[in-house]
Parts: structure tokens; C-alpha cells; sequence
């Protein structure tokens, strides 16, 4: 990163920002919706996402910028997973806010669930101090509102950690044959003494099926800042051009996977993406091209999985490697020589 | 061998394989390798590999030991 940035880090009109859009935004409970409120200015956060589901990690970086729209501003943001490719399969997407405040969940574009969450999340992390508040459930998958306590624990000058405990007991998240209880809750969130948000952890243990043969499955979200900072108003428009770019020809690839709706996007694609080549969302772009091809090699395919599969009759065994339930990795090549029976099999 | 397609989480899996007191290598996190390179259509889904390492057999759908068997069989050939 260059100098601009660091200024630009230390800027009060950044603080600024970033209390307005990354924090007090949608804090809890209601906003005044009719409230005016200046545009934010032009920035840019990238964010160090890990999700930790039933003993699945998914953890990702996100590049959030932050560009005026009609109505508010708009977070535009890209994603990459640790093996440099990108949670729920697709890299960008973007997120409306309403003025100052609140998300306009009909506005949401859910390209990717696991970055929706994590946005919302950030987005909806409450700033009240000690006492009786709410959490976002949308940080561990839960569409709700959390009651919990707050203990604030000021560290030092530099930093506010703001902890919340579930209240009560168990909270019913689901009735039924199929029932859910949420049986703890905790949230931890790491603010600087201006009030933005460095870091966040929430942690929940769920319960499913009854009293008596309950499962407990722990989710837990941890976000953690590592860069902000404004961005200039050129590249703020050439992130706004590029997204507007870049997510119809993604909207076509994910409606369908018809070699016709996957050669209408390469269309549009090449219509256009010379111009965004060099801009801020390059590598965005580059995704976007690899996952045409690996899209149109599939959609060239039989639809039927059967006729695919009679093809493979005789040829060589397509090799992969794959954990086995100790973690050890296991290649298919390494068997050569030997008669093998692979079986595919799901718990259902 | 076998491999989980369905990404269900590791604890499922090893009370499965307890439960049905398996030997079998295995694998979890297979649902691209299965769907992407496997074409699998439903599950479970049996594949044979012979010596050379070429596919020579593939049955979809529960299987009784006889037709596994059987498959095996040929796939020995």
C-alpha cells in the first residue's frame, strides 16, 4: 500500500466514514428512516472473514468498497477464500444501503450466502454499552434478533471490547420433530476508541432434536479488519463502471448453466472487459474470465450426468486427492495397480 | 474405498461408520470430485477401477452384495 492510503487511514473524515457505514449503520433496534444524511465518501476495507460451521471452516478475505448510489451508498465487494478462489462460487456482488442506515434487504444480492452474513453482520454489530441489547443472529445463520447482556470491558485507551451473554436459558429457535434451541450465544466485539469496528466474534451452540437425543452444533463468525481507508473519486467510478460490468455477466452464468445462457454471458463479457482490465477490480475480472471457461467446458457437456458417465467406460480413472476422516490426504493414483471399488455415498 | 459426497460433517460420518462397523478407506469433501468429475446422478453411486486404473464398471443406486459382486467380478477380469 502506498503513503495515500496510510494519510487516508489517519483522516478524521475516514473515521468518520467508517463510524457511519461500517458501525452505527442499522445499529439496533429502530432508525429514523426519514432521517437526511450526507453520502458517505468513497472507501475501501478489506476484511479477514472465518466461518466455522458443524466442523466446516470456510474462511475468506472480502474487499468492501464503499460507493455512492442513489439512495444511500452502495458496498460493492469481491471475494477470495485462503486457496485464492471465492466462497459460494461467485466473486462479487454488492449491498444497498439506505442512506446512512439501514440494509435494504430486497436490494441484497445474494451471489454469495457467506458473504451476505458476514456484511450483515458487520453491518447490524450493535455499539450500546453495558446493559440489556440485542445481537445480530445473522452472524451464526439465524434470521433474528438475540437478546443478550452486555459487559463492557474498556482495556485501555486505545480499545473498547463490548461483550454480550445469551439471556435466559435456551432460546426455541425451531419446534417440531426437526427442533432447534440455541443454548448459548456469545458476542465479542473489538472497537477503537472512536467507535469503529476492528474486530468481531460471535459464538453460538445450537441443539438439535429433543431434550433427549439433542446434537449440539457450535457456528461461530470472526470478522477482523486489515485495511481501511478513502479511496479517490476515479476509483470509486471505476469500481462503480466495473461492478456494473461485471454482475450482469454473473447474474446470466448463475441463472443457468444452458451453453446458450453461458455463450450470451462470454458476449457481454467481451464486450467489455478490456476496459476494466488495468482498474481496481482486475483480478475480478480475471475470475470472472476462468469461470466462464470452466463454465461453458460443463455446459458443452450432456445435461444427463448417466450419458456423461458412460463416456468415462474404458478411459483412465479421473485421479483427484481427498482428506480422509483423520485429514490425511488420500490420491486415487496411489492405488495403481490394484482392482478398486469407489463408492459415492451421502447420509440421507 | 469410500467417499462422502454430501458434505456432511466429519462427526456424522465417523457415528456412520461406527455404526455400520466399516472398513473401508474414508474420504470426506467429495461432492466436486463426485459431481464435477464423477457424474454421479444420485447416490450412492459404485465405481470400478481396474489394475490400469481405467473405469471398467458403474452402478448407481443401492446394489445388492450379489450385483457388487458381480460387478467386482468383471472388473477383476
Amino acid at each position: 500500500m502506498n503513503s495515500e492510503w496510510l494519510k487516508a487511514y489517519s483522516s478524521p473524515l475516514l473515521l468518520a466514514s467508517l463510524l457511519l457505514s461500517l458501525l452505527f449503520a442499522g445499529s439496533l433496534p429502530a432508525q429514523d428512516d426519514t432521517e437526511e444524511s450526507e453520502p458517505n465518501p468513497s472507501a475501501k476495507a478489506v476484511w479477514k472473514v472465518q466461518r466455522i460451521r458443524g466442523g466446516e471452516v470456510l474462511e475468506f478475505e472480502v474487499t468492501v468498497y464503499q460507493i455512492p448510489a442513489l439512495d444511500g451508498n452502495r458496498w460493492v465487494w469481491c471475494a477470495t477464500d485462503s486457496a485464492g478462489s471465492y466462497p459460494g462460487g461467485f466473486p462479487i456482488g454488492s449491498m444497498l444501503i439506505r442512506g446512512s442506515g439501514k440494509p435494504r434487504p430486497e436490494l441484497f444480492d445474494p451471489l454469495s450466502p457467506a458473504v451476505m452474513e458476514m456484511l450483515l453482520s458487520v453491518h447490524g454489530a450493535g455499539t450500546e454499552g453495558e446493559g440489556l441489547g440485542w445481537a445480530n443472529g445473522t452472524s451464526v445463520g439465524l434470521r433474528r434478533q438475540i437478546s443478550v447482556e452486555r459487559v463492557e470491558t474498556v482495556d485501555d485507551a486505545d480499545q473498547v471490547i463490548l461483550t454480550g451473554h445469551l439471556v435466559g436459558g435456551k432460546i426455541q429457535i425451531r419446534g417440531g420433530s426437526r427442533a432447534l434451541r440455541l443454548s448459548e450465544f456469545k458476542e465479542t466485539l473489538y472497537l477503537s476508541a472512536n467507535g469503529a469496528l476492528n474486530r468481531a466474534e460471535w459464538a453460538a451452540t445450537l441443539l438439535r432434536g429433543d431434550e433427549e437425543t439433542a446434537t449440539a452444533e457450535v457456528r461461530s463468525l470472526r470478522v477482523e479488519r486489515l485495511e481501511a481507508g478513502l479511496i479517490e473519486e476515479e476509483e470509486s467510478q471505476q469500481v462503480e463502471s466495473a461492478y456494473e460490468f461485471l454482475v450482469p455477466v454473473v447474474r446470466v452464468l448463475r441463472k443457468g448453466m444452458s451453453l446458450a445462457a453461458v455463450e450470451m454471458a462470454e458476449k457481454m463479457f467481451e464486450k467489455g472487459h478490456k476496459d476494466h482490465k488495468k482498474g481496481p477490480l482486475a483480478d475480478v475480472v480475471d475470475e470472472v474470465a476462468d469461470l466462464l471457461k470452466s463454465s461453458k467446458r460443463m455446459a458443452s457437456q450432456p445435461l444427463d450426468p448417466d450419458v456423461r458417465a458412460k463416456k468415462m467406460m474404458g478411459k483412465p480413472a479421473p485421479d483427484f486427492s481427498l482428506e480422509d476422516l483423520d485429514g490425511k490426504m488420500v490420491q486415487l493414483s496411489d492405488f495403481k495397480g490394484k482392482t478398486l471399488m469407489v463408492a459415492f455415498w451421502g447420509y440421507s | 474405498m469410500a467417499i462422502n459426497a454430501d458434505n456432511d460433517g466429519r462427526t456424522r460420518i465417523r457415528e456412520f461408520v461406527q455404526e455400520n462397523q466399516l472398513q473401508q478407506r474414508m474420504l470426506v469433501r467429495g461432492d466436486g470430485v463426485g459431481f464435477q468429475q464423477y457424474h454421479l446422478k444420485r447416490l450412492p453411486t459404485v465405481y470400478f477401477i481396474n489394475r490400469k486404473g481405467n473405469v471398467v464398471g458403474r452402478e448407481a443406486g443401492y446394489q445388492s452384495y450379489e450385483q457388487l459382486e458381480k460387478s467386482l467380478q468383471k472388473a477383476l477380469k
